[in-house]
């Protein structure tokens, strides 16, 4: 008989599940095989002293905790389907109040009326204001390249033009002063 | 309050909260005990328990009553603490130092050895990863048959079966291990 076999005979006879022919076999052989009737002792053994582990005594106190953490969470639950009712309620009533009860309220519509002019100045002034901010800088930028570009590439010309300019102020002054007298 | 697990059942379902505190009485010592062989520590075992209680609290609605309750309690306390198993790997818990009962009839030199014995499947089954060890305190320390374990693991017989043999090897090669090391109480048995 081999040794494996006789292994899974001594699983059998642990699990309470071996027949007769089989247990014979098994003493048979643990008779003149050493190692198998070792591992029979040391699981028989190891079987027996796991179920004799002493079994302990739970926490007198499991079931006040265990309910006084139901109770915590049930808080918590019924806490959070208040604020979701809460916010569910208030968006309904925003809707009703646009949808469903202002229609109804004409000589609500001078009110309304003024609403919505004042929302379109104050648009307006934010919108002119926010030009200014983002705009001004911008403006002042492209001057100054502009500046450097006729500075640097047409100064014949814009020397030409001051001249010109120039000339033609005297010439007003000259022309006025003949005027004068 | 007397009456059956599944009257006790009915009423928690009815929204009465001492009829499940009675349950966790009932069931206290199954789940708090399953929880400490399988974590091996006490105060883990605590929380574990409560948690364990809190999940079927919670699941009490999925509860199959054609499964005996203790089972269900098992599945879920064990799941419960594999998680936790697998979520410490790599720690190690120092196992508790636990003063049995005295039993009647011993000398203390076999006392002793009894002890010691313990002491090492103790130190034994902690060193097994957590699914062979979940089997061998479901079988061998909880007394549970093959088919309740395959309701509380969902595992097929032959899956449970090889892994419980291989468990038990397992256990055997860590205790011949443990037992060179030491002072030799397992091959002095009789």
């Amino acid at each position: 008989m081999e040794c494996s076999k006789i292994s899974d005979f001594i699983m059998k006879y642990v699990d309470g599940d071996i027949s007769e022919v089989e247990l014979k076999m098994l003493n048979r052989h643990m008779l003149y095989c050493e190692g198998c009737s070792r591992e029979f002792q040391i699981l028989t053994e190891m079987s027996k002293c796991i179920s004799e582990l002493p079994e302990v005594e739970a926490p007198a106190s499991l079931e006040a905790k265990v309910m006084a953490r139901i109770k915590q969470q049930r808080t918590q639950a019924s806490m959070l389907s208040m604020l979701m009712g809460a916010a569910g309620l208030f968006v309904f009533a925003y809707y009703m109040a646009i949808f469903a009860i202002l229609p109804f309220f004409r000589e609500l519509g001078t009110f309304q009326m003024m609403l919505n002019y004042g929302a379109y100045f104050l648009k307006l002034i934010g919108a002119y204001i926010m030009k200014i901010i983002v705009y001004l800088p911008i403006t002042i930028e492209n001057l100054l390249i502009l500046r450097n570009i006729l500075v640097r590439d047409y100064m014949n010309i814009m020397l030409l033009i001051a001249g010109g300019v120039m000339l033609l102020n005297l010439e007003l002054i000259r022309f006025i002063n003949l005027q004068q007298e | 309050m007397d009456g059956a697990d599944i009257d006790i059942i009915n009423k928690c379902l009815e929204g009465d909260d001492l009829a499940f505190e009675e349950l966790v009485t009932r069931y206290k010592k199954l789940v708090f005990n399953t929880s400490y062989r399988m974590l091996g520590s006490y105060e883990e075992a605590e929380d574990a328990s409560q948690e364990a209680f809190i999940r079927m609290y919670k699941a009490l609605k999925r509860y199959d009553p054609q499964f005996k309750f203790s089972t269900w309690a098992m599945k879920i306390t064990t799941n419960y603490c594999l998680d936790l198993l697998r979520k410490r790997k790599g720690d190690t818990v120092p196992i508790e130092e636990q003063y049995d009962l005295k039993d009647e009839g011993l000398t203390p030199e076999e006392e002793y050895i009894r002890h010691e014995k313990q002491q090492m499947v103790r130190k034994a089954i902690e060193s097994l990863p957590s699914k062979y060890k979940e089997l061998i305190v479901l079988f061998h320390n909880r007394g549970l048959s093959y088919s309740e374990i395959m309701d509380v693991t969902g595992e097929s017989l032959t899956i449970v079966k090889n892994r419980l043999y291989r468990a038990r090897q397992m256990l055997k090669d860590s205790l011949e291990k443990l037992d060179k090391e030491g002072e030799s109480i397992w091959n002095a048995a009789k």
